[in-house]
């Protein structure tokens, strides 16, 4: 008897007797046998256990970004159909280090930082675990006037767990050399001051009287004053951007893409305030929502040290500038420009020079939606500034 | 109480100020997300979308709108319920915005699923949205203003 079906089979001419059932379809359930014995004084009993599963294999490919020490991790978990949402979890020599899902297609992907040890080689152990999926057990058992045994145990579990180990060695860097150009006293100073984000205000005699200074001290360190009502009179400054320029010229056309897009909607939103300043506001707030939605999609999957946060960070960086003045933004990119030495990236920022003095002409006076995509801007540059560094 | 108008640099003026409170509301429904999706890797763009930047479209002009108006009242001296009407318009304005947002996206992710992945879809529905609005800006201009303005 499997389920409430009765299928009766006779014995051959030895005694045996031979019961088949295929599972087509794992969705249907799962079952478990019982076997009842006609016209016999004695029914022998035989534990019987049987497990019915979807195998599935997970493969992985690693990869590391040349001038940094992230690694990326992507792969898929092999025979899942369609259906995303599967657990992995992520385990560093052991340890687990963090949970990721995969999507539809059964695909993952992972950016970890991985360095090494004591400036010497450092092996790392990467273990990416597939748990299985609705897993579950069935037993049915015979009575007899001795008592009730167990006859058979489905076990099941729609995927089988699966597993994938890497084994990394991450050596230091033997070519690249970091040149200090502070002094330690400088550089100690520095890290006394403290906080990623400072905000004060800063009175003057003269035009404009009163300025907003906000520094973001993340090394690099940007530090813009300007007055939320006034225009023109504005500052800036910064420093440590070479710090980055080496992984600055490997995501710039992420910087650029991020950049543009967000850009052509801003300039829209703001032609459309002209024409009516709450439909052109209610433009610019909807576009934030998908800008918002596109972002923290990838802040949810990203790293520490993942190149995407910091792409983003940038170009929300310099976008947020352009929303106070265009001046500051044009400065931004300028000061960029002379540190990244590829033909290539300095056509690509000569546009953006140019798309930003367009821009210019857009906005003689600051209104609300430079405001509101201000706001948005820093936000979220904040927040994938602070994911790239590993502090949320 | 006598009441007093006010030009429209003053408007502007209290309008940049109604800011002030949105970006606190979105920096307040920004933390609460981060802080209860950071575990949730698997969110999609759709999800965050419907989750965080739909309450964000609303609650963030809602604010400004409803700001401006106890702003103007104070500054004015008049009632607050003398900007009932110009509130009401601004709220469906906004009202109409995300019905439209809804309706496009409805369309988008059921029509064109199979053929384009989530973040691509999702950027086409943004340009859909922004031709939809500017052709509405343009053609029912005078409408828009109406509305905007409490004269209707």
């Amino acid at each position: 008897m499997f389920g409430d079906n009765q299928t009766i089979i006779r014995a051959n001419s030895r005694g045996y007797a031979v019961l088949s059932n295929h599972y087509y379809n794992v969705n249907n359930g799962y079952y478990a046998f019982t076997v009842t014995v006609d016209n016999a004084d004695i029914v022998a009993i035989s534990y019987v256990s049987l497990t019915v599963s979807l195998e599935t294999r997970l493969n992985c490919i690693v990869q590391k970004q040349d001038t940094s020490n992230v690694h990326v991790f992507y792969g898929k978990l092999e025979n899942v159909h369609e259906e995303g949402g599967l657990q992995l979890t992520i385990s560093v020599n052991g340890s687990v280090y963090t949970w990721i899902s995969t999507d539809e297609m059964g695909l993952f992907y992972l950016e970890m930082s991985l360095l090494p040890e004591n400036d010497t080689a450092t092996t790392y152990d990467i273990q990416i675990a597939f748990g299985g999926w609705m897993a579950g057990s069935v037993t049915s058992y015979h009575q007899t006037s001795n008592g009730t045994y167990p006859v058979c145990t489905t076990i099941y579990s729609k995927y089988k767990p699966s597993c994938n180990v890497t084994r990394l060695t991450v050596s230091p860097p033997s070519t690249d050399t970091l040149t200090p150009t502070k002094t330690p006293e400088e550089m100690q100073a520095e890290a006394e001051e403290g906080g990623w984000l400072s905000i004060w205000h800063e009175f003057s005699w003269w035009y404009p009287w009163y300025r907003l200074r906000v520094k973001i001290n993340v090394n690099p360190t940007i530090d813009v004053g300007f007055n939320p009502l006034l225009p023109f009179g504005e500052t800036w400054n910064w420093e440590g951007l070479e710090l980055f320029a080496n992984v600055v010229a490997e995501i710039w056309d992420e910087v650029i893409l991020d950049f543009m897009g967000v850009f052509i909607s801003y300039t829209i939103a703001k032609g459309l305030s002209i024409w009516n300043w709450a439909g052109g506001l209610l433009a610019e707030i909807i576009k934030g929502a998908f800008h918002y939605a596109l972002f923290l999609a990838e802040f949810f999957r990203a790293t520490e040290g993942s190149l995407k946060m910091l792409a983003a960070g940038i170009a929300e960086i310099l976008m947020g500038l352009i929303a106070i003045a265009t001046n500051i933004g044009e400065a931004f990119v300028k000061a960029l420009k002379t540190l990244i030495f590829s033909p290539a990236i300095s056509t690509i920022m000569l546009t953006t020079t140019k798309m930003i003095n367009y821009a210019a002409i857009l906005r003689p006076i600051r209104t609300l939606i430079d405001y509101v995509e201000c706001g948005v801007d820093f936000s979220i540059a904040i927040l994938a500034l602070l994911r790239y560094l590993g502090w949320i | 109480m006598k009441t007093t108008e006010l030009s429209p640099d003053e408007e502007r003026h209290l309008l940049n100020l109604s800011v002030i409170p949105a970006l606190i509301v979105t920096y307040i429904l920004l933390a609460a997300f981060v802080y209860f999706g950071r575990n949730q890797s698997s969110l999609s763009p759709l999800h965050i979308l419907i989750y965080f930047g739909i309450p964000f479209a609303i609650a963030m002009p809602t604010t400004i709108f409803l700001s401006f108006e106890v702003l103007y009242s104070r500054k004015a001296r008049q009632p607050i319920n003398r900007g009932a009407r110009r509130l009401l318009g601004r709220i469906s304005l906004t009202l109409l915005a995300i019905s439209l947002l809804g309706a496009i996206l409805s369309i988008t992710y059921f029509a064109l699923a199979p053929w384009f992945d989530e973040n691509n879809l999702l950027l086409l529905t943004g340009v859909l949205w922004f031709a939809i609005w500017i052709f509405l800006m343009f053609h029912f201009k005078e409408a828009f203003n109406k509305l905007s303005s409490g004269k209707w």
